[in-house]
């Protein structure tokens, strides 16, 4: 038989194989840009050391980087851009996203949780242009449905 | 391990809640998933569907047990049973050994419905092993770099000096299987473990072959054939400094 015989047996479809697993993996091959993009910034926060800022901060967290980590892992949000990654005082992890006139900002701390800043409107002088608040742990459906206010107002 | 078949095309949406109701003691989680597609696509009359006319809408269920180890996926084309190892133990792998006889118990489950329930016989297309391989970053590589230390087949080298190292690596490569015909399908993927946000190469072999016919003899001797392939295949594909690590480590 042939290659292509071959190929035609492996019907129903020649799509990864991968998809039709029970996997609790994000790839990387398969999702958006924005993913590895933000992967690789986290990694480079790994050589900050203590006192990165010149004000005393202490180095990046292990527990704030790897819940970054599954944060960025756990988004299924195909459209959503890429966030600005970046060190923030107190050895935590920011990202932050600006669609629109809508930004969402998010701190990653150590223990898992995630403070967060909602700007709903440039106006800041606005009473309610902005909200805050705090995550937990246990936070996937709360994020999804900031991010995806993030992207579609 | 699975079978893809002719679509049953008297099976409906219903017929998934029943088949579920005679498993439900050993599966009482279900999820309802997009289905498998198959070459020619996902076929949905759901847009063009007029008030007369009746709805094929194409789903997969997944019928999962209690402590989420086992999974049975279904629709009205494919049979799959999966196994995995619960998030964060060190209980030792299911072998093939231990999980054949439990996809003959479930095939044999669907079958019977298939029959009670006058939904005709299968004519099975191909049989299908898949051996998922988690490398963790730090278990013999720590970069792509090193992926020629893990797989002898990517050489890593350049025509020339212009690239650097490469920042994540995919492959999927196919090999003709012989005796029986069929297909190996090896497929490594940079990927981040949720679990615990560990950067993994996943390595994925599958093997895939047509039975001599639609028994169930013939079906379980054709996932032996795939599965001895996903076997050989693994060990061909992996170095021998791997192999002697996973030995030491498992």
């Amino acid at each position: 038989m042939s290659s292509a015989g071959a190929l035609a047996i492996a019907t129903p479809s020649m799509e990864r194989s991968t998809r039709r697993q029970w996997s609790r993996v994000t790839f990387l091959d398969t999702t958006p840009p924005w993913v590895l993009e933000s992967l690789t910034a986290l990694d480079k926060m790994t050589e900050l050391g203590d006192n990165w800022d010149g004000y005393g901060s202490p180095r990046i967290q292990p527990g704030a980087l790897i819940s970054a980590r599954k944060l960025i892992a756990s988004v299924e949000l195909q459209d959503l851009p890429a966030p600005h990654a970046c060190p923030v005082s107190g050895g935590h992890v920011g990202l932050h996203w600006r669609v629109g006139s809508r930004e969402l900002e998010l701190t990653v701390l150590p223990d898992a949780q995630i403070e967060y800043l909602k700007v709903l409107d440039q106006d800041l002088e606005r009473e309610d242009s902005m909200q805050a608040g705090v995550l937990a742990a246990e936070h996937s459906a709360e994020l999804e449905r900031m991010l995806t206010w993030l992207i579609r107002g | 391990m699975g079978a893809y078949f002719d679509p049953l095309e008297s099976w409906k949406v219903p017929h998934f809640g029943l088949f579920w109701n005679r498993i439900k003691n050993d599966y009482p989680k279900v999820e309802v998933r997009a289905p498998i597609p198959s070459r020619e696509g996902v076929e949905f009359e759901f847009g063009v569907a007029g008030p007369q006319r009746e709805l094929k809408i194409p789903i997969r269920c997944w019928f999962i047990n209690q402590d989420d180890t086992r999974l049975i996926q279904v629709q009205n084309n494919v049979f799959i049973h999966n196994w995995r190892r619960p998030g964060g133990s060190q209980e030792p792998y299911s072998h093939y050994d231990d999980l054949r006889p439990i996809f003959e118990q479930e095939w044999r489950r669907l079958t019977e419905f298939l029959r009670e329930q006058s939904l005709g016989k299968v004519n099975v297309l191909m049989c299908e092993v898949a051996y998922i391989n988690h490398i963790d970053r730090g278990v013999g590589w720590d970069s792509f770099a090193e992926l020629p230390r893990v797989f002898p087949s990517w050489s890593g080298v350049t025509s020339g000096s212009f690239l650097p190292h490469p920042q994540a690596v995919s492959i999927r490569a196919f090999y003709t299987m012989k005796e029986p015909d069929g297909l190996l399908e090896i497929s490594l993927q940079p990927a981040l473990r949720q679990a615990d946000a560990k950067d993994i190469m996943q390595l994925t072999v599958t093997g895939r072959c047509k039975p001599a016919s639609s028994d169930e003899k013939e079906i379980l001797s054709a996932l032996d054939a795939a599965r001895e392939w996903v076997v050989r295949g693994f060990t061909d594909f992996t170095s021998a400094k791997m192999h002697e690590i996973w030995r030491r480590t498992t």
